[in-house]
């Protein structure tokens, strides 16, 4: 046998550690995969150096090494109590309303686990048939994979079933004779991806249960973290994750929510845990204020730190890992406005809040910061009267701070066609092919400022009319207007009620008022509406597209980055009509991938993307509308 | 607002976190004191600029206890010496200063409840 000396074991250590995460020190204890590495060289018949290059230029190698150096080990309903977990858990979700499941398996190596957890499902379709499930099992090694899909297994397995599961197996005869399989409900509720857990894509979606079991152990510290990070990125709120016994975390480890002996859960809990790693400095020159602020973030686990100059706010950004900024604009010696502008030259990304009063010279400097890449402003006022909106918008932004930490920076191209699981996209092609909008609508919230600019920026054809609600209060409403006004050099309206809408204008509110459309003979009207707020927003996202649906006016439609869900129920009416294209920025171009997020968990949105893809689009559609017109 | 208003809107806000509440009453009272300094210095040497920035920062350390008269004053004030409206800017401020006597009476008495008397 060839055997690999010890420069030539170093470079395989690092480069499984690369490439499959497992931790050096752990494989070294084990000296794991040395042999199968070396058995395959002397097979085959090649050096080392030829292994390595063979890997790097050939698709099937790579395929096999990774192959070599992943554990397949797995068995049907491992660690059962946890498949009893499981299935009490999917009794509760029920009774409380819950009818669809999405469940994921991850590194199922041959597929025992996401069929023993379609098991479980299907047992519970017995007492509750409107159950809807479906699973994904992924896994780095594609062999593995074609195991799973073939889903053949040795006809002893079936010797460890235990009834109610083993009515969903079937005894091969003829050439499969000796084997087992799992009937076709089974099968068919389970779909099989090639994923690595350290490279996970970002469509994947969210889930309401994830099971990770015996792999963590093969990872180091740093990666556990980065995984379980990932892992609690695709849960739903609420969604458990499941660990296996042996992988013994703590609450503050994981940053989620213990719920049972390794069964953690996404809730406010845990998302409060998550916060205690974050540092929040607050630049303010006001002492009071700053106190206000360190005694609003504490409570939560933050760690706060206080500058009360740009000057001495330089200093602790050099000297710190922020996380975020609070900042005042009213600073003495340094407006804060340029003292943002320094600080992303300098390179910083960190997200930035702005606390500000709400003077005229207040909202310039405002929409000044944003342009320079502040991604939300809160009244001052509100740190006191609705210290909870200060939280949570603390709260969401260093949660898209960690998604952007970890993703690829973006290109304009990149975007997903939504493929639903439980609903084919209705008439995504033929909207695509033929869809000629009369409207354009957008809906935003926090972020929005920065992503309607980019989105209108310099817009030059022709176009229809394009209505905007973007969440504001009266105040800065007006001054938003006028910036967007001047980014898109088209006249924005919507100050007077009972508009005849015109083509090139964008319309927003201007107030505390909501905006609707309405139909006389050929012409449409924007109108004011005093109706209570929806969902604590006037202007509301959902009662201007939901007004649009009413009346089925072709539209092309777009939800931006924003808290929370507004825009999503009438997103869904405009979905079932059938004549609007739906559109969601994607998750890591949005400051809080909150709005979009939900949109697209509702099965309603035809196409997702960065705002660079989303402007192309819209592009393409003002094009068909001149050219219709 | 009265003391009992103002200990509901900070025990709304900070929880019953009599520590954190009393500190941050007393940070205040030290604030608007340098702060008021600040303003009269700039008002004798009729600059315009540094009293329409300390307004602001008054108007932010008040915008703590909420939106009271005093608020609203110095909102008046400080657009009125963006202006350049010197006199009636002052005017502004000399009322808010009126308004800040009484939110400070206020603020003692609520400490005084809290037991923590500076």
């Amino acid at each position: 046998m060839k055997l690999l000396n010890p420069q030539e074991r170093s470079v395989l250590f690092v480069l499984i550690e690369k490439m499959v995460g497992a931790n050096h020190s752990e494989m070294v204890r084990r000296n794991l995969h040395v042999g199968t590495v070396e058995r395959y060289l002397t097979t085959n018949k090649i050096s080392f150096l030829d292994f390595l290059k063979s890997i790097h230029e050939n698709k099937k190698s790579y395929l096999d090494f990774i192959s070599m150096v992943t554990i397949h080990s797995t068995s049907w309903f491992r660690d059962l109590n946890q498949f009893e977990q499981l299935y009490q858990l999917i009794e509760q979700r029920v009774q409380a309303g819950q009818k669809i499941f999405r469940v994921w398996s991850a590194a199922c190596s041959t597929g025992q686990e996401p069929y023993s957890l379609a098991m479980v499902f299907e047992r519970a379709r017995k007492v509750y048939p409107d159950i809807e499930y479906r699973i994904l099992g992924s896994d780095i090694d594609e062999h593995s994979l074609k195991k799973a899909r073939e889903a053949l297994y040795p006809l002893t397995d079936l010797n460890v079933i235990r009834s109610p599961y083993r009515e969903f197996f079937l005894k091969g005869i003829g050439s499969y004779a000796g084997q087992l399989t799992v009937t076709e409900t089974i099968r068919r509720r389970c779909e099989f991806k090639l994923l690595n857990l350290i490279q996970i894509p970002l469509e994947l979606g969210f889930f309401d249960f994830i099971f990770c079991r015996n792999i963590l152990i093969y990872l180091s510290p740093s990666q556990i973290r980065f995984v379980l990070e990932t892992l609690t990125e695709h849960l739903q709120t609420s969604g458990v994750l499941f660990l296996a016994p042996s992988e013994a975390l703590t609450e503050k480890f994981t940053g989620l929510h213990v719920i049972d002996h390794n069964l953690f859960m996404k809730d406010q809990k845990s998302e409060t845990l998550r916060s205690q790693q974050s540092t929040v400095l607050v630049v303010e020159d006001v002492a009071v204020t700053r106190k206000v602020i360190s005694g609003l973030l504490k409570p939560f686990g933050f760690e706060v730190l206080e500058a009360e100059s740009a000057e001495r706010a330089t200093q602790m950004a050099m000297q710190n890992k922020i996380d975020l900024i609070t900042l005042d604009l009213n600073l003495p010696h340094k407006n804060g406005v340029v003292w943002l502008r320094e600080l992303r030259a300098r390179g910083f990304t960190m997200p930035v809040v702005i606390l500000s009063g709400t003077s005229a010279r207040d909202a310039d400097m405002v929409f000044g910061a944003i342009e320079h890449g502040a991604q939300e402003y809160i009244e001052k006022k509100q740190l006191v009267g609705n210290s909870q909106h200060f939280i949570e918008v603390v709260m969401a932004l260093l949660k898209g701070r960690g998604r952007a930490k970890r993703r690829k920076e973006p290109s304009s191209t990149d975007s997903l066609e939504v493929q639903s699981l439980f609903v084919t996209p209705k008439n995504s092609e033929y909207l695509k092919n033929s869809l000629v909008p009369q409207l354009i609508l957008i809906g935003a919230s926090t972020g929005g400022p920065e992503a309607l600019w980019k989105l209108l920026k310099g817009i030059s054809q022709p176009c229809p009319p394009i209505l905007i609600v973007q969440h504001t209060n009266s105040f800065f409403a007006k001054h938003l207007a006028k910036t967007i006004a001047r980014v898109s050099n088209r006249k924005v309206k919507g100050d007077c009620p009972s508009l005849v809408l015109e083509p090139n204008i964008i319309y927003m509110a201007h107030d505390d008022y909501h905006l609707k459309i309405k139909k006389q003979g050929e012409h449409l009207f924007l109108e004011h509406s005093f109706d209570p707020p929806e969902q604590g927003h006037r202007p509301s996202v959902n009662v201007l597209f939901r007004s649009v649906a009413e009346l089925k006016i072709p539209s092309l439609c777009l939800l931006l980055t924003g808290m929370g869900c507004d825009g999503v129920d009438a997103m869904k009416l405009l979905y079932n009509n059938g004549n609007t294209l739906n559109m969601a920025q994607s998750e890591e171009s949005c400051v809080v991938f909150g709005m979009p997020k939900e949109a697209i968990a509702s099965n309603c949105v035809h196409l997702v993307g960065d705002l660079g893809y989303l402007r192309k689009k819209l592009d393409a559609f003002i094009a068909k509308y001149n050219s219709a017109a | 607002m009265n003391a009992k208003a103002l200990l509901k809107l900070l025990i709304d806000c900070f929880g019953e976190d009599s520590e954190l509440i009393c500190d941050i009453i007393t940070t205040y009272l030290k604030d608007a004191v340098r702060i008021q300094n600040e303003i009269s210095q700039a008002a004798r040497k009729n600059d315009l600029e540094q009293m329409h920035f300390w307004v602001h920062s008054l108007k932010s350390a008040v915008v703590t206890f909420g939106d009271h008269s005093a608020y609203q004053f110095l909102t008046q004030a400080e657009e009125l010496l963006k202006e350049k409206k010197y006199l009636d800017g002052l005017k502004r401020y000399l009322s808010a200063e009126v308004e800040l006597k009484n939110l400070e009476t206020e603020l003692r008495k609520v400490i005084h409840v809290l037991g923590k008397i500076p």
